[in-house]
């Protein structure tokens, strides 16, 4: 049962992510923005959720997953309601930043939440709760497009989502098994020191540099791409990160089935080279369809990509036992983001 | 793996303003080709390089 509500948590908060992604060429062409301002704009996003990444981790780490979530998820929905709403650029860059605070929060208190129920029932699940993360960003995006190609104003149609997730997800985190007693997790050694990479982890990063790269530019410009350049109307333009979001979640939800029978390193091969096709079809597509197949095959291709690179470096030589639990539940959620 | 995790996350951060700057000047497609492309390259030959040499060891101990 517990396992089925935190799934549910996954696809809520993305649920509500999702339906901003496909609205950023409305708000863009609103406000004025240039491709760069535009860029810097969506800056705020990361930015905030990188400063409140040192933060976040002690206070999730004391208060407990569940209590996280009760709160953060709340707070995420009403905060990416808000960029809708911002009269310029520098007010988009703010809004995203808050945005950005409380999805450090959740995406912890989500993957703390997971681990914990693997735990406790004996049982394994955070791919499917990620493939749930990617499902609900499909949909999300899907209700973004379907307001666009209608014509509702990003004012409407995310906060239209947000009261949706607003009713579902609390109700859901509610229900959610009482945190376990805390302690255990701050007992553990925290992290000290630096150290120098070898060849093999830098490998090991800058094939997740990859995956991530892709996945924030999939994010941000599919739908400013398919609408700008190929001349997508304005609900098949927000198609292009929902295609990318289905293939993504069916990558997830066989990955580890897929791994296991045919091996961590062909997986690797075959799924990189697929994301390498997509992405030329994304860049080489002479018009709409050929790039929404080169979204999908891209989303397809990078979905096991970051899992497979944590996974190589937890097990590469020379690394250190998992630091905390703390980065463990960071490198989970990069994996999903 | 707080190092792939912080490697990710810088990765997530520059991935926006990048491209849009790039996008300014040479346009969207040449920015998501241009930027993307080389990376994934990159990432593609580290990936088969890294394969290689975890498996020789499997394959000397065979």
């Amino acid at each position: 049962m517990a396992s089925r509500l935190i799934m549910a948590v996954f696809f809520v908060q993305a649920l509500a992510f999702g339906a901003w992604l496909p609205r950023i060429p409305d708000i863009q062409a609103r406000l004025g923005l240039s491709a760069a301002e535009l860029g810097y704009a969506l800056l705020g996003l990361p930015v905030g959720l990188l400063l409140a990444l040192p933060f976040v981790s002690i206070i999730v780490g004391r208060t407990g997953g569940r209590t996280a979530v009760l709160w953060s998820l709340p707070a995420f929905i009403i905060a990416i309601c808000l960029p809708a709403f911002a009269p310029n650029g520098v007010v988009l860059f703010l809004a995203l930043a808050l945005a950005g605070l409380a999805m450090s929060t959740i995406e912890l208190g989500m993957n703390i939440v997971a681990d914990e129920t693997e735990k406790r029932d004996g049982v394994v699940i955070m791919s499917r709760c990620h493939g749930f993360w990617s499902l609900g960003m499909m949909v999300g995006s899907l209700t973004g497009a379907a307001a666009a190609h209608w014509g509702l104003a990003p004012q409407v149609s995310i906060p239209a989502v947000a009261v949706l997730a607003l009713l579902i997800g609390p109700a859901v985190a509610r229900r959610l098994p009482r945190d376990p007693a805390t302690g255990s997790a701050g007992s553990e050694a925290p992290v000290s020191g630096l150290f120098i990479p070898g060849a093999i982890m830098l490998g090991i990063c800058i094939v997740a540099l990859a995956s991530n790269i892709l996945e924030g530019a999939a994010a941000d410009w599919s739908a400013v791409y398919l609408r700008q350049v190929l001349g997508a109307d304005p609900g098949a333009a927000g198609l292009g990160y929902a295609a990318y979001s289905l293939l993504m979640a069916v990558g997830r939800f066989n990955g580890d089935w897929v791994r296991s029978r045919w091996g961590g390193v062909i997986v690797a091969r075959a799924c990189y080279a697929l994301a390498l096709a997509g992405l030329l079809l994304v860049v080489f597509a002479p018009d709409y369809p050929w790039a929404l197949a080169g979204f999908a095959l891209a989303g397809f291709g990078g979905s096991v990509g970051v899992p497979l690179a944590v996974s190589a470096a937890a097990s590469a030589p020379g690394t250190h036992p998992p630091p905390t639990w703390r980065w463990s539940h960071w490198c989970r959620w990069s994996a999903s983001c | 793996m707080a190092l792939v995790s912080l490697v990710s996350l810088v990765g997530f951060l520059l991935t926006p303003p990048i491209i849009g700057s790039v996008a300014e000047l040479f346009g969207l497609r040449a920015a998501l080709g241009g930027l993307l492309l080389p990376i994934f390259i990159v990432a593609i030959a580290v990936a088969f390089t890294l394969a290689r040499r975890q498996s020789a060891p499997v394959a000397s101990a065979a």
